[in-house]
C-alpha cells in the first residue's frame, strides 16, 4: 500500500540557508491493511515524513507512493490525524468532519452519520470543537476518516494530550476500528506501549538523518489480554532498549 | 449581548453625572460675574440638550456627512486590508518579501499627508469627499493591514495542515482557515481603527475649500464654533461620541454573531 524508496529530505535552514538534512535513504514499505507503528526521537523527522506522505511537502529526493501512485498532492482516501488541534475551532463538529470531503452531500451524510453513531458521538454535530471532550475531538477525527472511506489513516502522536484512561479507552477504539474496516494504519508515537498495542510492526527511527530502521515485529498484537502479558513487557524493554543505542 | 447593552446604557449615564457634577461645581466655584466666561467653558448637559434640539436640523446634515465619510472610509479599507493582509500574512513569498514594506510604510504618520490629499484633490466641490475618504483610508488602512496580516500569520500551523490534509484546496484555505482564523484579531483591530478613523474625519473635515458646507461634518461644526459657541463645540462632540458608540455596539453584535464559536463553552471564572 505504501512503498518509500530512498527518501530524502532537506530542509534549508532558516538564518544561514543551510541545507539540513532530515531524512536520508528512507526506505520503508506497508502492506495494504497492515497497522505500523514508528516510534524514534525527537526530532528525527517522523512529523515530515507523515507529510510527505500526506502531500504536503515533497521530498528533496527518492519517492513515496500509496496505492501504486507517487504521492505529489493530498489524497481524498489517506487522512492524516494530528496531535491536538486536528479540529478548526470555528467549524461546527459536522462541518469538521466533512471540511475537504469531495463525496456528494447526500452519500457524505449518510456515511457520516453511520460513523458518528459507530463511535458513540451521534448528537454532537452541532456543537463547537471547545464544546466535546479531548477523547470526543479524536472520535470525531476518526469519524472524518471512516466517512471518508479512506484506505490509509496516518496518525501523528494523536493521544499524546489525552488522560491515561481515556488514551486507552481511544487506543482500543482505534484497535477496533482498524480490525473493523481494515485499513492502513500508520502510527507516529513517543509512546512505547502504544506502539506496541497498536502496531504489527514497530519502526524505529535512528536520530537525524533518518535511514536506518530496526523493526520488532509484533505478531501478538491485537489479540485479547496481550497487553497485560509477559511477553508484552519485555518487548517494550526491548524497543526501550532499541531506543536508548 | 443583552447584560453588554445594559452596561453601555450604565456608562453613558454616569458620563453624563460626572459631566453635570463638573459643571455644578464650576457654577459653585465661580460665583464671582467676572469669572463667568470660566463657568460656560463646561455647560451642563441639559443646556446642550436644549441646544442640540434647537440646532437639530443643521446638527443632523451635520452628523450625516460625518457618518458617510467615516463608515464608507471604514468599510474601504477593510475590503482592501482583509484580502491583502491575510495575502501577506498566509503567502510564502509575500510574508518574507512583502512584510518589511507593510511594517517600513505603518510608523510614517499618515496624518501629516492631510494638505497634500487636500490640495491634490482641489478641483471642484464633488473631490472634496474624495479627498476626505482617501486620507481617513490612508489612516485606517494600514493599522488595519498590519494586525490583519499579524493574525493571518499566526494561525497555528496545525490548522492550515489538517484543511489541507483533508483535501481542501489551497485557495479555500483562505475561506475556511485563515479568514475565520484571524476573525477576532480583524474586529479587536476594527474596534481601534474605529478610534483612528473619528480622529481622521475630524482632521479632514476642518478644511473645506469651497464656502460653508451643509453637510461638512461634525468636525466642521466645531471648527467654525471655536470658542464662540461653546455649546455647539459640546453638541458636535456628543453627537460624535454618539455615533462612535453605535457604531462600537454594531461591531460588537457582528462579532458575537460571526464568532459565536469563540463564546460558547464554559463560561469560566476569573
Ligand atoms: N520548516 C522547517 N525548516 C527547517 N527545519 C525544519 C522545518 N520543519 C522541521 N524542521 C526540522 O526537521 C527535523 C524533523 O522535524 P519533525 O517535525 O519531522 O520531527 P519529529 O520526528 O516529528 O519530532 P517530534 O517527535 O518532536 O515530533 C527537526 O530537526 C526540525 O527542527
Ligand atoms: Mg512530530
Amino acid at each position: 500500500m505504501i512503498e518509500v524508496k530512498d527518501l530524502g529530505l532537506v530542509y534549508k535552514e532558516a538564518g544561514s540557508g543551510r541545507p539540513n538534512p532530515v531524512i536520508q535513504n528512507l526506505s520503508l514499505s506497508v502492506e495494504a491493511g497492515e497497522s505500523v507503528a514508528i516510534i524514534g526521537p525527537s526530532g528525527c523527522g517522523k512529523s515530515s515524513l507523515l507529510y510527505i506522505l500526506s502531500g504536503l511537502l515533497r521530498p528533496s529526493s527518492g519517492n513515496a507512493r500509496i496505492a501504486e501512485q507517487e504521492v505529489t498532492k493530498p489524497r481524498q482516501d489517506v487522512a492524516l490525524m494530528l496531535q491536538e488541534s486536528g479540529l478548526l475551532p470555528w467549524k461546527s463538529v459536522w462541518d469538521n468532519a466533512t471540511l475537504g470531503s469531495r463525496k456528494n452531500k447526500a452519500e457524505r451524510r449518510e456515511r457520516l452519520q453511520e460513523a458518528f453513531e459507530e463511535l458513540g458521538i451521534a448528537g454532537m454535530e452541532a456543537r463547537y470543537p471547545s464544546q466535546i471532550s479531548g477523547g470526543e475531538k479524536r472520535r470525531v477525527s476518526l469519524a472524518r476518516a471512516l466517512a471518508q472511506e479512506v484506505k490509509v489513516i496516518l496518525m501523528d502522536e494523536p493521544l499524546a494530550a489525552l488522560d491515561t484512561l481515556t488514551k486507552e479507552a481511544t487506543q482500543n477504539l482505534i484497535l477496533t476500528l482498524w480490525k473493523r474496516h481494515s485499513f492502513t494504519l500508520v502510527l507516529v508515537t513517543h509512546d512505547i506501549e502504544e506502539a506496541l498495542f497498536l502496531g504489527q510492526r514497530v519502526l524505529i527511527f535512528a536520530p537525524r538523518p533518518t535511514h536506518v530502521v530496526t523493526t520488532v515485529e509484533n505478531p501478538k498484537m491485537g489479540e485479547v489480554s496481550y497487553r497485560q502479558s509477559q511477553e508484552f513487557f519485555d518487548r517494550v524493554q526491548q524497543v526501550r532498549g532499541l531506543l536508548q543505542t | 449581548m443583552i447584560k453588554n447593552l445594559l452596561g453601555y446604557l450604565l456608562s453613558v449615564i454616569l458620563l453624563l453625572l460626572i459631566w453635570q457634577g463638573v459643571s455644578s461645581l464650576l457654577v459653585y466655584a465661580y460665583q464671582d460675574p467676572q469669572d463667568a466666561r470660566i463657568v460656560r467653558l463646561v455647560p451642563s448637559p441639559l443646556t446642550v440638550l436644549a441646544f442640540m434640539i434647537n440646532h437639530w436640523e443643521e446638527l443632523g446634515k451635520h452628523l450625516l456627512g460625518t457618518s458617510f465619510r467615516l463608515i464608507t472610509s471604514i468599510i474601504l479599507s477593510l475590503a482592501l486590508a482583509i484580502p491583502l493582509g491575510l495575502y501577506i500574512g498566509h503567502a510564502n513569498w509575500a510574508r518574507r518579501y512583502l512584510t518589511p514594506f507593510v511594517y517600513s510604510i505603518y510608523p510614517i504618520p499618515k496624518v501629516v499627508f492631510w494638505p497634500v490629499i487636500f490640495l491634490l484633490f482641489q478641483i471642484g466641490q464633488a473631490t472634496e469627499d474624495i479627498a476626505k475618504i482617501t486620507f481617513i483610508v490612508l489612516v485606517v488602512f494600514f493599522q488595519l493591514l498590519v494586525s490583519i496580516r499579524d493574525a493571518a500569520e499566526n494561525i497555528p500551523k496545525e490548522y492550515v495542515v489538517t484543511a489541507l490534509a483533508a483535501g481542501v484546496k489551497p485557495f479555500r484555505i483562505y475561506t475556511n482557515v485563515i479568514l475565520p482564523g484571524s476573525l477576532p484579531a480583524i474586529f479587536s483591530s476594527l474596534r481601534v481603527s474605529l478610534g483612528l478613523g473619528i480622529f481622521a474625519v475630524y482632521v479632514s473635515e476642518t478644511t473645506f475649500a469651497f464656502g460653508t458646507p451643509e453637510y461638512g461634518g461634525l468636525g466642521w461644526f466645531i471648527f467654525k464654533s471655536g470658542i464662540l459657541n461653546i455649546n455647539g463645540d459640546y453638541a458636535a462632540i456628543v453627537a460624535i461620541a454618539a455615533l462612535g458608540l453605535t457604531l462600537y455596539v454594531l461591531i460588537e453584535f457582528l462579532e458575537h454573531w460571526l464568532c459565536r464559536w469563540k463564546y460558547v463553552g464554559h463560561e469560566i471564572q476569573r
